[in-house]
Order: C-alpha cells, then sequence, then structure tokens
C-alpha cells in the first residue's frame, strides 16, 4: 500500500472509505488457479481494509488501547501487504489490486459516523470479525493452495492474524463493559 | 441432530420437552401462550461462525449451527386447512421452513429435492407427518423440462390438486471473476433458477383453481447484487420481474402471484459454495441485526402469501431483509 502514493492522500482515503473505489477481484490477467486468484485478492482486500479502518481509528478515537492497536495494524498489514505483492510478483502473478470488497465497504461506512466510546465498540467488533474471516481464507489456502509461494505467504499471514485475534477480543472485552 | 442452537435448547426448555424433533407442536399447540417479545439481534446466533465447507448441494443437518425451520418453534392455527402445496428445495432452508409452516397450518405438502439431500428431505417427511398432514417425497434435478412436468404431474395425483406452487430450489456459486464462470456453471444456475420455474408453472396452471397461488423465491440480490454472485442474482432479479408479469397474466383466472425476498439466511447454499470461506465466518454481519436470519424467520411470509386473507396481495415483493435495505 504504502508503494502506491495516490492512496496516501486523504481525499483518496476517503473516497475509499466511502466505498466509492470498491473492485471486484483483479480480470486483467488470468494468470494462476482460480484458487490463487481469489487468495491473494482477498488477503489484499483485507490488508486494504486494516489499513483504512486503522486510519479511521487514529481519526476518530482517543482510547489509547484501541489507537495503538490501530497502529499496529497499519505496521503490521502494510508489511503483510508488501510480502503479497511481492510474493505475487515472485510467482508470477498479476499484482493484487487495492481496493476493498462490497461487505467491507459497509463496515467502513458504519465507522464514518461514530465517535467517542460508540467508535471504539464498532472498531472493534469489526475487528474482530474481519480477523476471523481473513483467517478462514488463510488458513483454508495454506492447508490446499496450489502454488508453494502463496501457501507460504498464507503460512505467515495466519500467524500474524491469529495474533490481532488474541489480541483484539480482550481489548474489545474491556470496550464493551465500559 | 447433534448441534442444538441455544435458541432451540431455550425453546425446548420452555416447552418442558427434552427433544428437539420429537416435540413439535402442531395445529393442536394454538392456545399455547406466546413466547415473551425478544430482541431480534439477540433472538439466533451470529457471527463469528465456524469456517466450514460441504460438497454441492449441501446438508442443513451437517451445518454448524444448525439453520431453525421452526422445527420447535412454528404453531399454526389452520390456516392453510385441506390446501395442496408443491415446495422445490423443500429438504431445507426456506423451502423447509415454508414445508413445516405448510403443514403445521393444515396443507399436505409434497416436497421436491436433489437425491444427495435425502437425509434433510427425510426430516422434513416427518415433521410433515407428525403435523398430522400428508407428505409426498418427489426427489429429482429440475434441469429437465421433461422432469419438471412430471413432477407436477406427480404431486396433483398424490395429492389430489395443487392450490400453493412454490418455486424455490437455486444454484448458487459464489465465484469473484465472470472469467471464471463456466458454460456449464452459468447453465446450470439459469436451468434451475429460471427455467424450472417456467416449465413447473406452465405444467400447473390448467391444474389450478381460481384462489390458488405461485410464490417464487427471490432475494435482495434482485436489487443489488453481489460481485460475486453474478449468475446468481441475475436470475432472482428475473423471479422477481416473472412475478410481476404473472401476477398481470393469471388475475384474469383468479390466481395470485407474489415473490419473498430474503437477506442473508443461514442455509446449505452458502456453506456449499454459495458463500467464500472469509464471508461465512462474518455472514450477516453487515446487516443492521448483525446476523444472517434463519429461514423460520420466514415461514409466517410463505403463509401469508398462501393464504386467502392475502387474497388482495399478488404482483408483490414481501422481503426478510434484516434492514439491509431491499426489497
Amino acid at each position: 500500500m504504502s508503494k502506491d502514493p495516490a492512496l496516501r492522500t486523504p481525499a483518496r482515503l476517503l473516497a475509499l472509505a466511502l466505498g466509492v473505489c470498491v473492485l471486484s477481484p483483479a480480470i486483467a490477467q488470468e494468470t494462476g488457479s482460480r484458487q490463487t486468484r481469489d487468495f491473494v485478492q482477498s488477503l489484499a482486500q483485507s490488508d486494504t481494509f486494516e489499513i483504512l479502518a486503522a486510519q479511521s481509528a487514529l481519526a476518530q478515537s482517543s482510547d489509547r488501547d484501541v489507537r495503538g492497536f490501530a497502529q499496529m495494524m497499519i505496521t503490521d498489514h502494510t508489511a503483510m501487504d508488501r510480502l503479497l505483492s511481492d510474493s505475487a510478483a515472485k510467482a508470477g502473478l498479476a499484482p493484487p489490486v487495492k481496493a476493498i470488497g462490497a461487505d467491507q465497504a459497509l463496515l467502513l461506512n458504519g465507522l464514518g459516523g461514530l465517535t467517542g466510546p460508540e467508535f471504539d465498540k464498532t472498531y472493534l467488533q469489526q475487528q474482530a470479525l474481519a480477523h476471523r474471516s481473513a483467517l478462514a481464507e488463510a488458513q483454508t489456502y495454506a492447508a490446499s493452495g496450489d502454488n508453494a509461494v502463496m501457501r507460504s505467504v498464507a503460512k505467515t499471514a495466519a500467524q500474524a492474524i491469529s495474533a490481532h485475534v488474541a489480541m483484539v477480543e480482550p481489548v474489545l472485552g474491556k470496550a464493551a463493559a465500559r | 441432530m447433534t448441534e442444538t442452537t441455544r435458541r432451540q435448547m431455550l425453546t425446548a426448555a420452555t416447552l418442558g420437552t427434552a427433544a428437539v424433533l420429537g416435540a413439535t407442536p402442531g395445529i393442536a399447540a394454538e392456545a399455547q401462550p406466546k413466547p415473551a417479545k425478544q430482541n431480534p439481534r439477540d433472538k439466533y446466533p451470529k457471527p463469528p461462525f465456524e469456517p466450514q465447507r460441504q460438497p454441492w448441494p449441501g446438508l442443513a443437518s451437517q451445518m454448524k449451527p444448525r439453520p431453525d425451520h421452526g422445527e420447535t418453534s412454528y404453531i399454526g392455527s389452520g390456516r392453510l386447512r385441506g390446501r395442496k402445496a408443491l415446495i422445490t428445495g423443500g429438504d431445507s432452508g426456506m423451502g423447509r421452513a415454508a414445508a413445516i409452516a405448510f403443514a403445521r397450518e393444515g396443507a399436505d405438502v409434497a416436497i421436491n429435492y436433489l437425491p444427495a439431500e435425502e437425509a434433510d428431505a427425510r426430516e422434513v417427511v416427518d415433521l410433515i407427518h407428525r403435523a398430522g398432514q400428508k407428505a409426498v417425497p418427489l426427489t429429482g434435478d429440475l434441469r429437465s423440462a421433461p422432469f419438471c412436468r412430471q413432477l407436477v404431474d406427480r404431486a396433483v395425483s398424490a395429492l389430489g390438486g395443487l392450490d400453493i406452487l412454490v418455486c424455490n430450489a437455486a444454484r448458487q456459486q459464489s465465484i469473484a471473476s465472470i472469467l471464471d464462470v463456466t458454460d456449464e456453471e452459468f447453465d446450470q444456475t439459469m436451468k434451475t433458477n429460471i427455467y424450472a420455474p417456467f416449465w413447473m408453472i406452465k405444467a400447473a396452471v390448467p391444474h389450478m383453481e381460481p384462489g390458488s397461488v405461485i410464490i417464487g423465491t427471490t432475494s435482495e440480490q434482485a436489487y443489488d447484487p453481489s460481485p460475486d454472485l453474478y449468475a446468481y442474482a441475475q436470475t432472482k432479479a428475473a423471479t422477481m420481474n416473472y412475478v410481476k408479469s404473472l401476477a398481470k397474466q393469471l388475475g384474469a383466472k383468479g390466481i395470485r402471484v407474489n415473490g419473498v425476498a430474503p437477506g442473508p439466511i443461514w442455509t446449505p447454499l452458502q456453506v456449499s459454495g454459495g458463500a467464500s470461506q472469509g464471508k461465512l465466518v462474518t455472514f450477516g454481519a453487515t446487516t443492521p441485526l448483525g446476523r444472517p436470519g434463519q429461514p423460520v424467520e420466514l415461514a409466517g411470509i410463505y403463509v401469508r402469501l398462501a393464504e386467502d386473507d392475502g387474497s388482495f396481495t399478488t404482483g408483490n415483493i414481501y422481503g426478510a431483509g434484516g434492514g439491509q435495505g431491499q426489497p
């Protein structure tokens, strides 16, 4: 993501957050199996969503735990996205499209109008669900994917994502109790 | 039944019964008090769900958690007494919820399903019998015109007529890119979702007297399609549309035609390729109610559209969308 300067501007981020730029997976080049292309695109969408949602959190939350988690999401998912792009190139696959999915757009839209504890609770609930969803995709591909390079990406991603799941659930518990 | 949802256990406990499938309140249960008002957000299981995958067409009995089709909760009150109904895809999902509800409302019910769905269908036949009604299981694939015609004829002769036809069976596969949709996949979706209702309605209308009804299962996808449901969503738009044209055409015969438009509903369609693994885990999370619907939440809609009290409703689409804005 950080390689694409167009994505860094606030206006572009806002456009993405508003779901203006929701794309379905790349169809320009058909290299790799459908399973592999779907996995690459799903992981790219998940990284893009995590980074956008974390940007919202840094802009809209004043909770220390939430901001700390969001900062970590930006760092980890930016690194994961770079690994994904590099590995896709190495495996001879089309570069993943930096966009979010239709359901992720709905989630981001839902964050837009919230502030304070309401924002924190909703952001963390979304994070718990989105990470479980990404974990299911990564574990499925890690177990049965047909491309060795991407299987290794899936394993790395699954480890990072399970760490995020383990991290977000207690923070969510704390926020929900407030 | 190995999986028992919290809701089912609560219901079973409320009714003072132990066995879930064994406890089937039928028409006789009318007098029971209605359960307390419930928050719709908390009424049924919420995501995240366990990742799970079944080969097409999938079985409700293997889903975790098991969908609620009204097995323990639907209580009838004679609203369809003496009617004869044929429901395609009546073994699971919304078709099964309709089959259970129709039987408990006093109708005899024929269900069509694929041979691979025999285990689910057997449960439905048992539930219809327990409601004191005639059950007619008719297995077979709807992608053939002769089979569809034969299906209607077999239902008419076994039931002694036909008052209610529910065209509900559908094929749905989540495929991210149109470049990956094979001709076979597209054809299977069109045959099951568009051709079969055409063949069946054409065969059924000559048997239907004034006061009979046709109900098509459409979807929120007819109005707001998901990018990965290119083939399926357009068949649901076609269903929404044929409901409206046929209502105009068959009004002259006194036959009503209506559609039911569900939002995301927890059915075998979703675990057998209808949704990706990632989507399945968070299934229903984007609805304002924060969860998917259960088939039983549509049972009352099918009954409403089939019963005589709904006599001015034709060419209409009734929804259960969870707040996503459609239909």
